[in-house]
This record gives structure tokens, sequence and C-alpha cells, in this order.
């Protein structure tokens, strides 16, 4: 099924084929970059890991911060 | 216009003499209505004004000093903010025809709280279309103009705020930060704009464009008025569950020296590239930097070049789908360029969206054992080249056009992706005279930091007090000016649109007889 159908059906957006080139075309560059970057994680991590990435950097950024204050 | 009067005050000192009664909040406020009013027709940077409203406010805010009740930090402080901020009972119409008739039954968390603070809220100001857009261009309200030279842009999407504040038309705004839509025109108007870290100002009842993405952002003339906004908005919000319960540093926390702080400067990404006169200008900051004490260290940041191309798919996907039915059943409604931004996002597959939610942590691990690890912030260009002119980046949804928008957010957005505080600062002007501004990305929570050298490197340079020429322009350059643009006008409107061969004018009357009298949207896509 082209985009322009999926759209149609599954979305029920009404389609422009002009204005779809580049996304279709910025879609799959997008899917290249992920699937690159995707093999230095390890199997199994999620988008929440990244909820206790940013909670340990600020906590750890805090406790520096401290003796300063 | 020609002196500054109040107008040449910031926030911080303006709010001291009108608690000291040194000034009177009425006289204040009648004086910035006269700026907006003498600006606007130049700048077109006020959505919506309602001067009786603001005078009426203003008199009950002087006559609560009388009466010697205590003072909130803001109290009859005129400030404006990015019209995609709810106020229950009060249009707001996030830069779009879609929702231009929207009257939110609430208002939003930060605004309550500069009204609490005693804050003036006295106009709408322009924004992109629901605030995708780095430039400052409109199609349905009009482009905004830059305060330095009103051939350029202001930077977007909080383009309004900036050029506002810029002219001391109001002590401060509210915009908002996804890509950088608040540090963008803070740089390109020569003020100075806070993205704080995700979850610490709530978004209740601010317009939504990309959930895991979007915060709100602070436009101010100085650092030390920026803290003071940003101490009064920030904290907890139980209305908004993303917001931290974390201490917000206090305005004290400012004044801090910079010595013996270490600013990281990058090796790649940020200047890859970089117009010759932003690089001289930021490499300046650098140095009045060293000068004051603090370490510069080099760093190289792996994995930073994915942070774009990875939050252009989840903010893409989020905005499609809150957009979803407007996309179903108003498109026609949306600018050329907006319809073009939301349509991919309904594009990509679920894996791939999550995919790039994951990899942020990586980004992050990555950014944070290289910078963090070593010093306190990272020093970067806010925006690698100049603002442009209007007419060379009214690129509307020509092939290629998110190509030539691509390199707006390339400093901005990695900040953005990975949910890290950000500041811009005034660096100085250009031998055109356009402003330029650098960055500081701090630890999440650490605010004051960022405060603290961004206030040191103020106090040193002074770029702060700079007012754009367009506020000393006499009433007759203004008037000949404005004749110049009202001759503009009938050109843009007689555009025929892309899908249609309609004109603007054609297609906005037949979209109103389409939606008879009604036509409002009563929820639009927000909280």
């Amino acid at each position: 099924m082209r985009w322009a159908d999926w759209l149609r059906t599954v979305q029920a957006v009404e389609v422009d084929e002009r204005l779809l080139c580049e996304p279709a075309r910025a879609s799959a560059a997008a899917g290249e970059i992920a699937r690159r970057a995707a093999r230095d994680l390890p199997f199994g991590t999620s988008p929440t890991d990244f909820v206790r990435e940013f909670a340990g950097l600020a906590q750890a950024g805090l406790a520096e911060e401290a003796p300063r204050e | 216009m020609t002196d500054p009067g109040v107008a040449g005050l910031g926030l911080v000192e303006v709010a001291a003499k009108i608690r000291s009664r040194e000034l009177s909040s009425i006289d204040v406020t009648r004086a910035c209505l006269e700026r907006l009013n003498g600006i606007n027709p130049r700048l077109n940077c006020v959505v919506g004004l309602d001067a009786e409203a603001a005078l009426q406010a203003a008199d009950l805010a002087d006559r609560t000093l009388a009466r010697g009740q205590v003072p909130g930090p803001l109290l009859g402080v005129p400030l404006a903010h990015k019209d995609m901020f709810y106020r229950s009972g009060r249009r707001t119409g996030c830069g779009s025809r879609i929702l231009a008739d929207f009257v939110p039954d609430y208002t939003a968390t930060a605004l309550r709280r500069l009204d609490d603070a005693g804050a003036l809220d006295i106009a709408r100001l322009h924004m992109s279309e629901f605030a995708l857009g780095a430039t400052g261009h409109n199609e349905i309200l009009g482009h905004a103009r830059n305060p330095w030279n009103v051939e350029h842009v202001p930077g977007g999407s909080s383009s309004g705020s900036a050029a506002a504040v810029a002219c001391g038309a109001v002590y401060g705004a509210l915009g908002s930060d996804t890509g950088g839509s608040a540090r963008q025109p803070a740089a390109f108007c020569g003020v100075v704009g806070l993205k704080p870290t995700f979850g610490r100002i709530s978004r209740h009842g601010m317009m939504p464009l990309s959930s895991s993405v979007d915060s709100a952002g602070i436009i101010a003339r100085t650092v030390e008025d920026c803290a003071l906004l940003f101490e009064v908005v920030a904290g907890h919000d139980p209305r908004d569950p993303t917001t931290v319960d974390q201490p917000v540093p206090r305005l004290g926390a400012v004044s801090r020296t910079v010595r013996g702080l270490r600013v990281a400067v990058p090796e790649n990404y940020f200047y890859d590239p970089v117009a010759p006169e932003v690089s001289a200008l930021v490499g300046d900051s650098v140095s009045v930097f060293k000068s004051l004490g603090a370490e510069i260290v080099p760093v190289r940041i792996p994995s930073i070049e994915l942070a774009s191309p990875l939050m252009s798919i989840v903010v893409a996907v989020e905005a499609a789908t809150i957009h979803g039915r407007f996309l179903r059943e108003r498109r026609e409604e949306y600018g050329a360029q907006t319809l073009a931004r939301l349509l991919p996002g309904l594009l990509y597959p679920a894996t791939r969206y999550v995919e790039a939610l994951t990899l942020r942590q990586k980004v992050l691990a990555d950014f944070r054992e290289a910078v963090f690890s070593r010093a306190d912030a990272l020093h970067t260009p806010t925006m690698p080249m100049l603002p442009p002119t209007v007419a060379e980046s009214d690129v509307g949804d020509r092939a290629g056009f998110m190509t030539y928008l691509a390199p707006f957010g390339q400093c901005t957005r990695p900040a953005s992706f990975l949910g890290l505080p950000a500041i811009s600062v005034p660096a100085g002007l250009t031998r055109q005279g356009l402003p330029c501004g650098f960055q500081m990305i701090g630890r999440p929570f650490d605010e004051a930091t960022l405060f603290t050298l961004a206030h040191a490197y103020e106090r040193e340079t002074r770029f702060a007090r700079l007012l754009p020429p367009v506020c000393s322009e006499t009433r007759d350059a203004a008037d000949r000016r404005a004749r110049a643009a009202a001759l503009d006008e009938p050109r843009r409107e007689g555009i025929a649109h892309a899908d249609t061969g309609h004109t603007h004018r054609e297609r906005d009357q037949a979209l109103r007889a389409a939606r008879g009298p009604e036509g409002c949207e009563p929820r639009g896509p927000c909280r």
C-alpha cells in the first residue's frame, strides 16, 4: 500500500502527494539513523531508562553543587 | 519614543521603584502601552491588547500599595506573553486560524503564579502558527519583524515575546521552547531566553506541541530579570504530573562569582558550520569567561549529532497526534508550512518513535560523560547564523524547505531533546547592527549555575542595556516605514494559496462562511 493510500484509509487524512514526498524520504532517513544508533544499546533498553539517567544526572549535579552554596 | 524613560529600566529595577512608590504602576503601564502601540505597526509583535483592562489592573496595583498591603515581587509590573498560555475567558489563538476564536475556561498555572506575584498581563504576543517555526513567519497573522532591522526576522516561535521585550515595551514575557523557540528569538532580538529543565515549569494551560519535549520559556532583558521570573513561575504543580518537586534557586544565587567554575567548549557539532561573525562574537564571550576566572575545558561530545534527527521523529509524531483531529477535519485552515511540517508525523511507524525515545538515554549518557564529568556548563552559539531577511527566509512549503530550516535548530535542539536547562545570552552586535547570542547548557535543575555564569558575563559586557533603533526612530520615519509595510500587505494578501489557487483573503472569507457564526473550537488540541 502506498503512503498516500495508507494515510487516506488508516488516518482518514486527505493526501497531497506533493507534500508527502519529503516526509517519506525523511522517515526512511530517520529510520536508518535510529538503526545505526540502536546498535550501541543493550538489548532490553526502554524509553523509561532515560528518566533514570536524567534523575541520576540531576542528583549528581546537585550533590556537586552543594558545597559551593 | 526617543527617550527610553522607564523602558530603559529592567524588570527588577522597575518592580523595586513601583514597590517604593517612586514610580506608579499606572504610569509605567501607560508608557508600555504607548511603546507597544508605537512599535507594533513596524514589528507586528502584538496579537491582542486591551489597554483599558491593563490600566485598570495597574490602578488596582497602585491602590494595593497605597493601602499598605504587602506587595508581591512583581506587583504592578507590565508583562505580556506568547498567545498560547490560556487565561480563562480570554481568547488564545495560538498563532492560528483554527483556534483564532478559542476561549479557554481555565488559566495556565504559569500565568496564575505571575498573577499571584502581582504582575500585569497587558497583551497577547505574536507567535509562529502552533509554535512551529524558527523564524517568526506566520501565514495567518502576518510575519513578525526584528526590532534591530525590520527587514530581518525576529526568530521564532516566540517572536512577539522577544521583539516586545527587546524594545522595553514589556519587562518580560513567557514563551515556549520545544526546539529552541525561546532561545532562538532571544538571540536574534538581543535579549535573554531561558529554556528551563524539563519538569521545572508547569505546562498546565500551555498549548501542547510535543508532550515529551515541550517547556515553557522565559524571555527578559537581563539575566537578573529572567531569574526573578523563573523564581516566580517554577516549581511543582499537581495539575502537571511532569513537574518535579525540586528546590527552585532564589535570585540571590545569581550573584556568585564564576571563579573556579568550568565552562566546556565543544570541539564538534555545534560549530559545524557557524557564520564567521557569529563565531567571532561567541568566541569573544569565551574570552570574557576566561578573564573572569572560569576554567575553559575543550570537549568532544559523542552521539550529539543524533539528538536533532531523533528529536525530529519524537516531535513530529507527538505533534501529529495532538493535531490529529484538525488534520482530518480542518486541514485547509492550516498555513502551508505548518501543514507540511505536521503531516510527516503520520508517517513514522510506532517502533521508530519508541526507538527515538529509547536512544535519548544513550545521547544523554554520552553528553554527561563528555561534558558534566569535566565541566559545569557547555558554552555554544545559540544560532549558527545571523537573522536572515524576512524575504530570503520566507520559504513556505517549497521543496527543500526543511533543509533550509534545519540549521536554525542545530545548536538549541540537543538541550531540548535531553531535557537540559539552557540559556541564551546577548553576545553583542554584528557590523550590520544585528544581535548575536551564545548559549549555556547546564545539568538538570541547575539553572542557578547558568544564571551565575550569564549574569557575570552580562555585568562585564552590558549588552543587555542596548535598545534597538526601532525604539528611537522619529514618528516621521516610523510613519514612512509603516506606509511601506502597508504597501507590502496587499501583495501578501494577493498571493495564491498553493493548494487551492485562491488568495489568502478569498480563502479566509470562504472558511468563515463555511464555519458559520460559531466558528470557534472550544477545546482544540489543548489540555
